[in-house]
């Protein structure tokens, strides 16, 4: 299954996808079967063979993953990458020049208004910089979904709010704006955002970044707490290489535009490919286990 | 010689996308107006901060363009002895040009740049992003609010502006330059029209929509602009874009709406 990439055998590579072994794929995706991937009933996001250039320049280059549904995926990689690229066609507010993005079944690429919408709202997305509306308090941003999507009273909206930022550690900052707020406490109320209509996959992209060695401990523990809470599908992009391995059921290297690697974490420590080996096993000193975090 | 035609053909198919797109973001925004769950308070949050807000520059400025005009019609219509048409002049200009061109100006200056530089640093720092990720749809939230607001706001300002004016006509005409109080007013019920009430209606609305629609745009575009349109300067270039392209659609509307109306 893998090209040569990575020597494991649970270790795949999407660099030829075109080698991959058959399965069964979503009801409305049509491809060749040559093209398919290795994918079994439980994949609930698929990308096969993502191409994208922005202004000539060619920064996905025929991406393909699988992601299982209840499960956490990392993709890691350098800045610049395309990681954040990657997210946003997930979403689907970006559309590849070329290939498929499936996200339970339907493929975002070229959905449009309801259809597309109706995908979003399986969506929880933690942005970068949390990106929290920034007219309004850490109250309305996280009623935001609620009064957009919901017909809740006040009361009601008033008291998920409030349980959603317990979860996180803020229902003490509800009158606080945005601006008010240090990064890490953006970040929580972000995830809290992010959380309020319980989605089936959460998004998250960079995490850590720009976080304190304290405060991005404090925020894989929430990670961990709120995923064995609501049990959702994880994506998490990052370049906090490795710290985050062991927080991943699968980790996918993502280098120049496509995914050398995709395996589990210890499968990919294994890796004898000069890109993973730089990218993992020269700064292999840190990682943070589940236990460790836990504690 | 090829590359000249490849330049052409490159800037044709940019103008004629940016011409669809600022289309059918027109077209969202009005239908945003009525699609569901209607958000009456951003509206009336709206009519605060680009109406009442912008009462207090409308105001000062249109005092003294009303007294220039009286200054200036006075000593015009002095040398025909028609002084007594000084009321007459001061109302119809503004009414008909002063009014509805200086007030969009103004709301263009005040609160156009602040509507594209809102939803511009709303683009950048991916809060549009965030919305659409939540399945809200930008256009409902953001920009149909502004838009009712628009519509409302500027033909009222533009009503104030022309009262003031008048009022300022007033201080320089009568009050400086010694016109018969009654000859001012008489000679303005006379000569103002129901159609002249309606041309200042029709182009404050129009300026109205078109101060929303190339600001709202020109911020919520901000990432697809040609020289980069990220951080502080992208904003900064789209801001200044937006508020010249509205100030020059204004006139020039100005021009084709009087031409058809007149």
């Amino acid at each position: 299954m893998g090209d040569g990439l990575c020597p494991t055998s649970a270790c795949s590579s999407q660099v030829r996808p075109e080698l991959e072994t058959t399965g069964p794929l979503p009801q409305s995706v049509n491809m060749e079967p040559q093209k398919q991937m290795s994918l079994n009933d439980n994949t609930i996001i698929r990308l096969v063979e993502v191409r994208k250039s922005f202004a000539g320049n060619e920064v996905l280059k025929g991406v393909s993953l699988d992601v299982e549904a209840g499960k956490t995926t990392i993709i890691v990689g350098q800045s610049g990458q395309g990681k954040s690229v990657l997210l946003k066609h997930i979403l689907g507010l970006v559309r590849p020049d070329s290939g498929q993005v499936i996200v339970d079944g339907v493929d975002v690429s070229r959905a449009r208004g309801k259809k597309l919408k109706e995908v979003r709202t399986k969506f929880g997305v933690l942005f970068q910089g949390a990106a929290l509306l920034d007219s309004l308090d850490v109250l309305e941003n996280v009623a935001l979904p609620l009064r957009q999507r919901t017909k809740l009273k006040d009361a009601e909206i008033r008291r998920r709010v409030i349980e959603k930022l317990q979860l996180v550690g803020m229902a003490d900052q509800l009158d606080k704006y945005p601006a008010q707020l240090s990064g890490g406490m953006k970040k929580r109320v972000g995830l809290a955002r992010a959380l309020q209509l319980e989605p089936q996959i959460v998004l998250f992209d960079e995490p850590t970044t720009g976080l304190d060695p304290v405060k991005v401990k404090d925020m894989y523990k929430l990670f961990f707490e709120t995923q064995k809470l609501l049990k959702y599908t994880a994506v998490i992009v990052s370049h906090d290489i490795p710290k985050i391995f062991n927080l991943s059921d699968m980790v996918a290297v993502m280098h120049d535009g496509i995914i050398l690697a995709h395996c589990s974490y210890e499968d990919i420590q294994r890796s004898e490919n000069d890109v993973v080996k730089t990218l993992i096993n020269d700064t292999m000193g840190s990682i943070y286990s589940s236990d460790q975090v836990e504690q | 010689m090829l590359r000249v035609i490849e330049r052409l053909g490159r800037e044709t198919i940019f103008k004629v996308e940016e011409a669809g797109r600022m289309g059918v973001f027109l077209l969202m925004a009005v239908a945003g107006i009525f699609l569901p769950p209607v958000n009456i308070s951003a509206m009336v949050k709206q009519i605060h901060i680009i109406g009442s807000m912008s009462l207090s520059v409308i105001v000062f400025t249109s005092v003294f363009t009303g007294a220039v005009l009286g200054l200036q019609g006075y000593h015009t219509l002095s040398q025909f002895g028609s002084v007594g048409m000084l009321g007459s002049a001061v109302a119809l200009s503004l009414l008909r040009e002063l009014g509805p061109v200086l007030s969009a100006l103004m709301v263009t200056g005040r609160a156009g740049s602040a509507i594209c530089a809102e939803i511009g640093i709303m683009r950048i720092s991916e809060q549009i992003d965030a919305l659409e990720c939540m399945a809200v749809d930008p256009y409902r939230f953001l920009v149909a609010p502004k838009v009712v607001a628009c519509l409302i706001s500027v033909p009222i300002l533009n009503f104030v502006f022309i009262v003031v004016g008048i009022f300022g006509g007033w201080l320089a005409g009568v009050k400086l330059l010694g016109v018969n109080e009654g000859a001012y007013f008489a000679g303005m019920s006379k000569s103002i029209e129901w159609a002249d009430i309606n041309m200042a209606i029709i182009k404050s609305l129009c300026f109205g929509l078109l101060i929303v629609w190339i600001c709202a745009a020109k911020g919520f575009f901000v990432h697809l602009d040609r020289k980069g349109g990220f951080g502080a300067e992208g904003v900064s270039r789209a801001t200044t874009m937006a508020v010249v392209m509205t100030s020059v659609s204004i006139l020039v509307w100005d021009y084709l709406i009087t031409s058809v109306m007149l």
